[in-house]
């Protein structure tokens, strides 16, 4: 490891929402998400054929929190593995039973798995907490998937003609079927289901059908044939109200449907196999096959949806022609997919340019789709699990989500290694206005504004924390402010790493700084009876306001007589005469103090001798 | 005819009602004139027809916050076949006002225990019928004001009449347009001498057979202007939709609404609004009910109710 490790820098940010005048109070503006670029380095493998069972076909895994779930697909084992995300260490198994198992699906605590792929197979419903068995549902179709929706589980299976293509809708607490629709061959069922936000269903077959009022009279709202039996699965893809999905027969094409009737929008021809697309807003991004190429090479486009046609918007060609099966992950900026041709590759690709940023050569043949959450990447071998990420990963949080002024907040920075090397770290933050440091743990000492921890050492696969404690201050203005404090880390001057940055930590927390108080100390109105003849400077005095507190005299009917505002110190007086400079007459009244979304009144006598 | 005379009137009273008027700053006279459904308009004359038999009597309340509170009591009736009396008497005693005390040097000097204030007062109003020929009416108007109001280190009281001249033309069935105008010094408060003042004002009224229940109803609309010698401007708009049948025996139902304003004052123009019901029965009896409120800006919304009982 160079030198150049031995000096890690972390610096913490409190994004600009902080005002800088009282004229706009409501800030609620977020800083830009800190974008997560690669080059990564592995950060930990899991090793599946050590535990006992295996992911030839590539079940690919999802992360739900700080859990990854895999399951093994094809290994004459169905089985989940809950993996910790960070470090990789199994937490727990479980063994369904069936020799092979889908990738699982995830929603409100269960998990969703289809079973089986030489016979029997079913779909299943798991508790994630304890692992108990909810339902299974037998089909007699293979490759199934289970994907909830909501209070109802879609079950389906029948891509490679074993049995009938039926899409089963069960209750997906239960298994209870609600209802089922079986289509004779060449309805083709695989892949996952898609749904629109108007709970529109669109299955991933042949043809491709949309099934509308799923909760009460499913019916086929439309349909669109397609070049395709039996060359592949639509895979299709809802963003907005256009689907769009692939054509895996000559001629290749993605295509792009309206949701609402059904017509198609327009076609992009490719000149070789086609793989599943991704779409993010109205970016389509799919692989094609250049068959016309001596090698056959992959290519990955980026298409844009102009309403009645398509523009491509970049392609690039990743001399890997096995990408077709895995559909690309759109995150964070970034296009990650895989391919096998050139070695098991993780590529990641700009998604506003197409530019390779990164590949890395993996250590497993038949490598599935990538799952990205919080700075990670996760993709599944035939043996192995592995993560990828910045040497040094780091996560922040704050004890509160909402603060009030004068509230000491508290937020911890950990950083680990796992997969990294030993560090010394220097961590920096730099105090925004509005914040007051109180303290911070392992030696951070103030200078200026500037907060630093200095000489902080990291070993290689360990974590490690310090909190800081800060004040909000007091005397805010009032309104509500939201702060986004990023940390980060760069590696300056090391060859490896050059110009590397650590996978953000962002939080949020919420400061809302109440309105001052009407008045600081008790309120008093004095004299009364008011004679300004007989009063001190011929006033009667409001003592105890706040700045911002405003006084109003009004008669009984609601007439004003005389406001002021306090501007300086805590006493406004009044002399007795109306805003016309006119003596009162004498009479009863109402005094009213306002300021701060709070009223108070009372009765004043004033006697004037009119 | 004496029948659509009195239902006109009635009709015109209501509108008035919905009319805002500023007359006089005697507490309980600007909460009469503010809230009370009845007597707010015209600077709180009466303006009920003097060819109307029988008598009214009537008490009102009105809360405006703090806890000031007022209480009021009027009777009117006939006093011959061209004459109508009106009396209204009232009382202001708000409680819970604290005392406070000051220093030699202009500081805090603590609690000064309560203070008393009350004020009371009456008015007597005659409206007298001079001309009655065709389709008009004229009918002369006289008002006495009297007011005490007394305070920890001062009394004071004052009296005052103004006069003024009512007029009602009809305008074939069931509609008839009325003017009036008042002039003469108007109370200031006791103790605080008296303002020169007129009010002018118009009002339309008009009886349907066919209202928007389906029933016999109907509608009026006026308007309403007070200028002071002090300079001030007061004026307002005002309308009332009644169902039922005025003037005969049933239940009609009020419900009326308008805008105030009030110049020199920072006063925004302010709506208020209220219902009200008069239930007559065959032997001549009737009882009313109604309820008004005002919303008084920073002091908050002000109810007025009133009860009344009418008699043969």
């Amino acid at each position: 490891m160079t030198a150049a490790w031995l000096l890690l820098i972390v610096s913490v940010g409190w994004s600009a929402d902080w005002p800088t005048d009282g004229g706009s109070l409501r800030r609620t503006g977020d800083a830009p998400d800190a974008r997560v670029v690669p080059p990564f380095v592995l950060k930990w493998t899991f090793d599946m054929k050590a535990q006992g069972c295996v992911n030839p076909a590539g079940a690919s895994p999802i992360v739900v929190g700080s859990t990854v779930y895999q399951g093994t697909r094809g290994g004459l084992c169905g089985w989940v593995y809950a993996l910790d995300a960070r470090r990789g260490t199994l937490l727990w198994t479980y063994v369904s039973g069936y020799d092979t198992m889908t990738t699982p699906s995830y929603e409100n605590g269960c998990l969703y798995l289809g079973l089986g792929m030489s016979g029997p197979f079913a779909g299943r419903a798991i508790r994630v907490e304890d692992r108990a068995e909810l339902w299974t549902y037998g089909t007699s179709c293979d490759f199934v998937t289970v994907t909830p929706h909501g209070e109802t589980a879609y079950v389906q299976g029948g891509s490679d003609g074993v049995g009938s293509a039926t899409l089963y809708a069960v209750d997906s607490t239960t298994g209870a079927l609600r209802w089922s629709m079986t289509d004779a061959p060449p309805m083709h069922l695989g892949g996952t289901p898609a749904f629109d936000n108007d709970g529109t269903l669109v299955t991933p077959g042949w043809p491709l059908l949309a099934i509308a009022d799923l909760g009460k009279a499913p019916h086929v709202k439309w349909s669109v044939t397609y070049v395709g039996c039996p060359c592949g699965r639509p895979d299709p893809a809802i963003s907005g109200d256009r689907v769009y999905f692939r054509q895996g027969a000559v001629p290749h094409a993605i295509i792009a449907v309206d949701m609402t009737n059904g017509a198609v929008a327009w076609t992009l021809t490719v000149g070789g196999g086609i793989g599943p697309c991704s779409v993010h807003a109205k970016r389509i991004v799919f692989n094609t096959i250049d068959d016309t190429s001596a090698t056959a090479s992959g290519y990955v486009y980026a298409v844009e949806d102009l309403g009645d046609h398509p523009s491509v918007v970049w392609t690039t060609n990743t001399l890997d022609s096995s990408v077709l099966t895995r559909r690309p992950l759109i995150a964070n900026g970034m296009v990650y997919l895989t391919g096998t041709v050139n070695g098991d590759v993780l590529y990641a690709l700009d998604l506003n340019t197409g530019d390779i940023v990164w590949t890395h050569t993996l250590s497993a043949n038949s490598i599935s789709s990538v799952a990205y959450a919080n700075g990670l990447l996760y993709c599944a071998g035939a043996t192995e699990v592995q993560c990828f990420g910045k040497p040094i990963s780091l996560g922040l949080e704050v004890d509160k989500a909402q603060g009030n002024p004068g509230d000491l907040l508290i937020y911890t920075l950990t950083f680990d290694s796992y997969g990294g090397p030993s560090a010394s770290v220097t961590l920096t933050e730099t105090l925004p206005a509005g914040l007051q440091f109180v303290s911070a743990s392992d030696g951070g000492s103030l200078s200026g504004s500037v907060l630093a921890w200095n000489g902080l050492s990291v070993s290689a696969d360990a974590v490690r924390t310090v909190t800081a404690t800060v004040r909000v201050r007091s005397d805010l203005t009032p309104g509500t402010y939201t702060f986004r404090p990023t940390a980060f880390v760069t590696y300056p001057g090391d060859p490896a790493y050059n110009d590397m940055t650590s996978d953000p930590a962002v939080t949020t927390v919420t400061v809302t700084a109440a309105p001052p108080p009407v008045y600081t100390g008790p309120l008093r109105v004095y004299p009364n009876p008011f004679i300004p003849a007989r009063a001190v400077r011929g006033t009667v005095k409001f003592e105890g306001l706040s700045t911002g507190a405003t006084v109003g005299l009004y008669t009984p009917r609601g007439l004003k007589v005389w406001a002021k505002g306090l501007v300086t110190g805590s006493v406004v007086e009044w002399d007795g005469r109306n805003e016309a400079g006119r003596l009162v007459a004498s009479g009863m009244y109402v005094w009213v103090v306002e300021g701060g979304g709070k009223t108070s009144r009372g009765k004043l006598v004033v006697e004037t001798g009119r | 005819m004496r029948g659509l005379m009195i239902s006109l009137v009635l009709a015109t009273v209501s509108a008035h009602a919905a009319i805002a008027s500023s007359v006089g700053e005697g507490y309980g006279e600007s909460l009469l004139a503010l809230t009370s459904a009845r007597q707010a308009g015209s600077g709180g004359v009466a303006l009920e027809d003097p060819w109307r038999q029988g008598q009214v009597v009537e008490a009102t309340t009105a809360l405006v916050s703090a806890g000031l509170q007022w209480w009021g009591l009027s009777v009117q009736g006939g006093a011959g076949p061209r004459l109508r009396l009106r009396f209204d008497g009232y009382a202001f005693t708000p409680t819970d006002v604290t005392g406070t005390k000051e220093t030699a040097d202009g500081s805090f000097g603590g609690s000064g225990g309560a203070v008393g204030m009350s004020e009371w007062g009456a008015h007597v109003t005659a409206q007298l019928a001079v001309v009655e020929a065709g389709p008009w009416r004229v009918a002369g108007l006289g008002r006495a004001i009297g007011l005490v109001q007394r305070m920890p280190d001062e009394q004071s009281s004052g009296a005052a009449v103004e006069v003024g001249v009512q007029a009602q033309r009809v305008m074939g069935s069931g509609r008839a347009l009325t003017g009036w105008l008042l002039a003469g010094p108007v109370g200031r408060g006791a103790g605080r001498g008296f303002a020169g003042h007129v009010v002018a004002g118009v009002g339309l009224m008009r009886q349907v057979s066919e209202g928007l229940l389906g029933g016999a109803g109907g509608y009026a609309v006026g308007a309403e202007g007070e200028a002071l010698t002090e300079g001030l401007m007061h004026g307002g708009l005002g309308g009332v939709y009644w169902v039922g049948r005025l003037g005969q025996v049933g239940k009609t139902l009020f419900l009326r609404g308008g805008l105030r304003s009030a110049s020199g004052t920072s006063q925004a123009v302010r709506p208020h609004g209220g219902l009200g019901i008069l239930w007559r029965m065959a032997s001549g009896w009737g009882v009313q009910c109604d309820l008004a409120a005002a919303p008084l800006g920073a002091l908050g919304l002000a109810p007025c109710a009133t009860i009344g009982v009418r008699m043969p």
